[in-house]
């Protein structure tokens, strides 16, 4: 299993335009960021003050690449890396070679895990930059950011907010890398899949409107509502909310009386059905799959 | 116990697509490849050899039958297919790795490690000045050696190669040739191949076997199977005449004026007096064996190769 592992990093990152792009993209950037902000602090005698007045607060610096990873754009660039990476040898004509040499459900199970450990890396890397970074402007413009890596207390809040974060963006980049693995299968190109996992985030997401529409149009149908309930946006946005505010996420006030938020233990659930649902569809759909390129 | 055969298929069948779409590519095949030769796989375009290729490699399932490669189902047993080697079609690889590359992410992807073999192979094929550049540089001839080095990186007792020799040059076909023959006879090894130069088939394959319209038509030793099939070259007038008497009981065609006769030496009495019990003129009569393109091209009515 490792070497296969292996064999994955070695053709995903050998592509250094793909993984420059849809991967290496966050260390860069955060790079670019802070060198700006660097040169910014030591050409400015305005950002220095302002720093030094309101000194930067590494933890939550660092949090913010997740949200990175998890916004619209960090999805466009998700699900086009999965596409890559599920779809690349339909594409090239190289399942053919892989298929004799190993099981298919390791060949597709290593995908998944290279894709979700490169995320990961690259996620930590940044935030590696950022930390860095924030350390070094403060000591340029002579200020100490906070919390202090002293502070027991308030690192081990950072540490679990940390991976509490991270756990709900890679759960997310998962479904939307099914989404781009399914779509890759069906139409055996990257574009395919790039176009399948966007049409199917989008209908996921896209619920919520939708039924909201028919309910007001057929009030009779206001019940199709609980769809988006069970969709892995809502609920892993309320798991989310639930861990950060203590509070259930459903801004959906005309809702109130037929619907509520579900609790912390149903999203997970739902959450982890979804998961497991589509890496169990994704492998029965290419254990199945007759490769003819 | 010992694996008799390397490859067997017993009533094999595959059908692609549904209702008007429904193509059945594999018509029943049973084939039984023993060890230790080259097996030539020929047929016209879509007779159905990628497919069986395919299906041997676990990369299309069969709606129907048995397979066993090297004694195991591998639609069952997929491990099974680390003793194979194979090439399928065109060779298709990273183009954006270089063939180094290629090659170790096919071995890591076998579970080898094993840089001494990449490089040994690498030199064996001829790409070790070549084996840093990029493979979406290659030529085709390129390719097919790349191709020829994967198949052998796990040192496989059976190797299965579709078309090996597309996109060679002469010199480059009579080395492909040499080396698959060496793979044989002195490495102890099974190839099966299919080609569509029925010349390079007729020189190093040992058995062959034909398929058509996804049957299997023929098969055996390729001297057997031409050496039973001599065709009569007969000189008679009137020509349309002549084919229509034997016609009824000989596959005739004409070609240049002459008519050629599918029948074995022993037949030539008979067909001189089918011939001269009609009243027709006979000029001359010879016999010519078959090579295996005529061979071939008789069988499957003319039909193109691929």
């Amino acid at each position: 299993m490792s070497t296969l592992f292996r064999a994955e990093w070695q053709k995903i990152t050998g592509h250094r335009l793909v993984a420059t792009l849809l991967v290496w993209i966050y260390p860069v950037g955060a790079a670019l960021m802070m060198f700006m902000v660097l040169t910014g602090v030591l050409l400015s005698d305005t950002l220095r003050n302002g720093v030094q007045q309101s000194p930067p607060v590494w933890t939550q610096q660092s949090m913010i690449l997740w949200e990175l990873v998890n916004s619209e754009i960090g999805r466009f660039l998700l699900v086009t890396f999965a596409a890559f990476v599920f779809a690349g040898e339909y594409q090239w004509g190289t399942w053919k070679n892989l298929i004799p040499r190993s099981a298919r459900v390791p060949l597709i199970l290593t995908k998944y895990a290279a894709f979700a450990v490169l995320i990961t890396a690259a996620v930590l890397l940044a935030v590696l930059i950022v930390i860095g970074g924030t350390w070094l402007i403060g000591a340029v413009v002579g200020v100490s950011p906070s919390p202090a890596l002293s502070d027991g207390a308030a690192m081990a809040d950072a540490a679990g907010d940390f991976v509490q974060r991270g756990l709900i963006t890679l759960t997310s980049a998962i479904i939307a890398a099914s989404y781009a693995a399914i779509g890759g299968m069906l139409t055996r190109s990257i574009i395919g899949g790039v176009i399948v996992g966007f049409l199917l985030q989008f209908a996921e997401q896209g619920t919520a409107l939708v039924t909201i529409l028919i309910g007001q149009v057929v009030p009779a149908l206001r019940g199709l509502f609980a769809l988006y309930l069970y969709t892995p946006a809502y609920n892993l946005g309320n798991i989310g909310s639930i861990a950060r505010y203590d509070m259930p996420f459903f801004p959906f006030a005309n809702m109130a009386g037929l619907f509520g938020p579900h609790t912390l233990e149903a999203s997970l659930l739902i959450v982890l059905a979804w998961v497991v649902g589509l890496i169990a569809l994704v492998t029965w759909l290419f254990r199945r799959q007759d490769i003819l390129g | 116990m010992a694996v008799t055969s390397v490859i067997q298929l017993d009533g094999v069948s595959k059908t692609f697509g549904r209702g008007k779409r429904r193509v059945e590519a594999l018509k029943s095949v049973n084939l039984e490849i023993a060890p230790g030769q080259v097996y030539g796989f020929l047929g016209p375009n879509g007779a159905g050899k990628t497919t069986t290729i395919r299906i041997l490699l676990n990369l299309v399932r069969a709606t129907a039958g048995g397979i066993r490669v090297m004694g195991a189902d591998p639609s069952r047993d997929p491990s099974v297919l680390r003793k194979v080697g194979a090439q399928v079609e065109s060779p298709s690889f990273y183009g954006y790795l270089s063939g180094r590359a290629n090659l170790q992410v096919l071995a890591r992807t076998s579970g080898l490690n094993d840089k001494a073999r990449i490089d040994q192979l690498l030199e064996q094929v001829g790409l070790a000045a070549r084996a840093e550049q990029r493979v979406s540089g290659y030529s085709l001839g390129m390719r097919q050696r790349l191709g020829l080095a994967a198949a052998l990186l796990t040192n496989p007792q059976l190797l299965i190669f579709d078309e090996p020799t597309n996109g060679l040059d002469p010199a480059g076909i009579q080395e492909m040739r040499v080396f698959i023959r060496n793979l044989v006879d002195t490495e102890g090894k099974t190839v099966f191949l299919s080609s569509h130069l029925l010349n390079e088939v007729e020189q190093l394959c040992d058995r062959v076997a034909i398929i058509h319209r996804g049957a299997l038509i023929r098969e055996g030793p390729v001297t057997e199977l031409l050496g039973e099939q001599s065709r009569v070259r007969i000189e008679a007038e009137p020509v349309e005449a002549a084919q229509a008497a034997l016609s009824e009981r000989w596959l005739v065609t004409v070609e240049e004026g002459a008519l050629w006769v599918q029948a074995q030496r022993d037949s030539i009495p008979e067909v001189v007096r089918c011939l001269t019990a009609g009243s027709i003129q006979v000029y001359h009569v010879g016999e010519e064996h078959l090579t295996l393109e005529d061979y071939f091209l008789s069988v499957t009515q003319g039909e193109t190769v691929e």
